[in-house]
């Protein structure tokens, strides 16, 4: 089976939010950014980095978890909130930051929307699309190759 | 075969969880309570700043464990018999046992200072302490004693409810127990500049008042205060296995790789017993949350009848503070030392984060990290894997 | 190591014929797929040209300083960036940290990158223009420029017959026009 991932170009977010309010919306009916699981992180007016979850496999939260609310299902990480104890190794050894706090404590992470992302589904500019994980490369050699033919065109060559 | 919990805390709970989850019975199962439902620590310091209610402590599990069936008593174990395998209760009821879990969990440290007996002196390490600090109102002048993980979150929470508050620490430098000096000089900077008090360095010597707290003296300074927060460490509570010849190391219950303590079928896990750690396999206090979930997991192996030992611990810490995120994975500079380690360190500095490994025999052993922005990306689980794979 | 062993491509000699995706496939999956190739060619008809993208196994290689795992090593043997499976954790950094392109992903989220097939590249052998060389750094480069200096010996001889495959028609016309011209003026010098 194929899987699918959230391809995100962080240079095609300018950082609109409608991601971060949809994926809150989705998760819990309200629009609050600490309810998001995608955080874009902007510094001086660019965009740095959008934390989410990229459900590694073997992932390093599963790996440290020892209260079992973790665990790795259908290609996804998936956080069970009834086990957890907020006791934040997974935060600690997560590279991406993509696990957050949330309010009393929680923790919050992407799950995919079950497999229809709300981020996706909002995003205007295509700077997060849901497909599968060997279109990701066609992505970037094609910005690559199109890179390539445009000096090509510019120095008169075929 | 019945197994009784004594404690429904993190080890506790989770000892019943991975019993069930392992395939014992649930009703042979039976908890001596003596809160309920369990909640986590952690969470104590968001509730009272985000002002919630105290369900959000909870740990959502224990619905699970009783809908399986386990018995849940509440009550506090008095008297433990091993010659008749039994635990007696408060209140004259007793329980046999086949296996025995210990996980009483800690204790607050209160320093023997004089004054600690006024009203207004509390700790930050329980729900009770909670419901305390949820009922103040108003601006009030609030003496944290100990810059720990626990003292800095309280404080920094107590902060955002909108008290003055000030942090008074014995050690040199803030979070003694968790980063190194280069990290925690920073992160104090920071701190101080997000408009908290703390004083390192400084002994407190006297809690002042008549009934009610009225001031705290620090190295010959007083200030004035409205409640005193103890947030000087914990303390294991095994006053329940003093006389019936369980090993102890400074009141500390010693256990061995499968989380037996020297009595057979007796286990112990949690802030009352030693955990092993994975670097050097000795035995260390350490307690942490995920320490105790991760010997009650072991402890449940071993009752059903699969054997496992466990290799230890590598500590993973995460806390925000105040907006600053702390990083600890393996062990510090000063905890490798105590350990008989002759580590080294090297860091790595920018302008919102600051990083540190440190090297034992040119293999890392720990890794550090404050962060001041909203990017928390790090290396921790480089050093993590290395550790794993070097050490086990 | 003596020397650094590269793999190095004319772009001007690639056809296209897409004849390096399958054999990388075939020698690391046993399977014909180009999506599970670490080559990758991409023909622009319109403009009649072909830009094979590969790892260029950089000195300073981004995917290995992104890689949060420390899983991208460098074996000195082959001269190549290798992914150590045991500590990737498939977060798929390396694939946005690379700035060729050259790290694709299997339908498993597998990173997979150039291994130089442990210092004896498939798709050299393949190739059916010699477009791809395999050897160490100085050997390659020279192959490179002569591939360039015999191209344009070739248009200068074979311009009769018909017009070149190069890239370079344009500036090659005017070469080669200048070329004719001092040709016919040193014939009637009668040297």
């Amino acid at each position: 089976m194929d899987k699918y991932i959230l391809d995100i170009d962080i240079e095609k977010c300018n950082a609109c939010m409608r991601c971060v309010f949809a994926c809150s919306l989705a998760r819990s009916g309200v629009i609050d950014e600490r309810q998001a699981m995608i955080k874009i992180i902007v510094e001086k007016g660019i965009v740095i980095d959008i934390a989410v979850c990229r459900h590694c496999d073997p992932a390093p939260c599963v790996n440290v978890c020892e209260f079992d609310a973790l665990r790795v299902e259908d290609g996804r990480v998936v956080l069970d909130q009834s086990r957890c104890t907020t006791c934040k190794a997974c935060i600690s050894v997560c590279p991406f930051g993509a696990i957050r706090e949330s309010y009393g404590g929680e923790l919050v992470k992407c799950d995919l929307c079950g497999g229809d992302p709300a981020c996706v589904r909002v995003c205007p500019t295509g700077a997060i699309k849901y497909v599968p994980a060997h279109m990701v490369r066609t992505r970037r050699i094609s910005s690559v190759a199109k890179t390539i033919y445009e000096y090509l065109e510019k120095i008169g060559g075929r | 075969m019945k197994t009784v919990i004594i404690g429904g805390g993190i080890g506790g709970i989770y000892t019943a969880y991975y019993l069930v989850k392992y395939g014992y019975t649930p009703n042979d199962i039976t908890v001596i309570a003596a809160e309920w439902p369990p909640y986590s620590k952690h969470r104590l310091a968001e509730v009272l700043s985000e002002k919630l209610s105290i369900d959000y402590t909870y740990i959502g599990i224990y619905n699970l464990l009783l809908d399986k069936g386990i018995n849940v008593i509440h009550g506090v174990a008095d008297k433990i018999d091993i010659t008749e395998k039994k635990v007696l209760l408060k209140g004259g009821s007793e329980i046999i046992y086949d296996n025995l879990v210990i996980t009483t969990g800690g204790k607050p440290f209160i320093p023997p200072i004089k004054g600690v007996n006024l009203d207004n002196n509390m700790t930050f390490y329980d729900i009770k302490d909670l419901k305390k600090l949820m009922k103040i109102r108003g601006p009030l002048r609030i003496a944290v004693i100990g810059a720990g993980l626990v003292g800095l979150t309280a404080a920094s929470a107590l902060k955002r409810i909108g008290a003055s508050v000030t942090v008074y620490e014995l050690m040199e430098d803030i979070l003694p127990g968790v980063i190194d000096k280069p990290l925690s000089s920073r992160l104090k900077d920071y701190l101080v500049g997000k408009g908290l008090r703390i004083y390192t360095g400084t002994r407190v010597e006297e809690i002042i008042g008549d009934h009610r707290v009225k001031g705290v003296k620090a190295s010959g300074r007083i200030d004035p205060a409205d409640i005193v927060v103890f947030a000087t460490g914990v303390r294991p509570n095994t006053g329940l296995i003093k006389d019936i010849g369980i090993e102890t190391v400074r009141g500390v219950i010693k256990i061995d790789r499968t989380g037996m303590t020297s009595i057979k079928n007796i286990y112990a896990a949690g802030d009352c017993a030693l955990s092993h750690d994975l670097i050097t396999g000795k035995e260390v206090y350490r307690p942490l949350g995920f320490v105790a979930a991760h010997y009650a997991r072991i402890i449940a192996r071993n009752i059903i009848g699969t054997k496992k030992e466990t290799r230890g611990i590598v500590p993973t810490i995460y806390e925000n503070i105040g907006g600053a995120h702390i990083v600890r994975v393996g062990l510090s500079l000063k905890e490798a030392e105590s350990l008989g380690l002759t580590p080294s360190i090297r860091c790595e500095e920018t302008i919102d984060q600051i990083s540190c490994t440190v090297v034992e025999d040119g293999a890392p052993i720990g890794y550090e990290a404050v962060g001041f922005n909203e990017r928390i990306r790090n290396k921790a689980w480089q050093v993590y894997y290395d550790i794993h794979t070097l050490y086990s | 190591m003596a020397h650094r062993y590269i793999l190095a491509v004319d772009y001007e000699k690639c056809t296209g014929c897409h004849l390096c995706e399958l054999a990388c496939s075939i020698k690391h999956y046993g399977v014909v797929n180009p999506y599970l190739s670490r080559i990758t060619i991409i023909t622009k008809p319109e403009i009649q040209a072909s830009t094979p993208v590969y790892c260029l196994q950089c000195n300073d290689a981004m995917c290995a300083r992104a890689c949060p795992a420390n899983a991208i090593y460098f074996d000195d043997k082959t001269g190549a960036w290798l992914i150590d499976y045991n500590k990737c954790i498939g977060c798929r950094e390396c694939v946005y940290a690379c700035p060729f392109g050259a790290i694709s992903l299997t339908v498993k989220a597998e990173p997979i990158k150039c291994d130089l097939c442990g210092g004896d590249p498939e798709c050299v052998k393949v190739c059916p223009h010699g477009a791809i060389f395999y050897g160490p750094e100085y050997e390659v480069v020279r192959k490179l420029k002569k591939g360039k200096a015999v191209g344009i010996v070739y248009e200068v001889l074979e311009k009769g017959i018909e017009v070149p495959a190069g890239n370079r028609v344009k500036e090659a016309e005017e070469a080669v026009k200048t070329l004719y011209r001092i040709w016919e003026e040193r014939k009637k010098l009668n040297i």
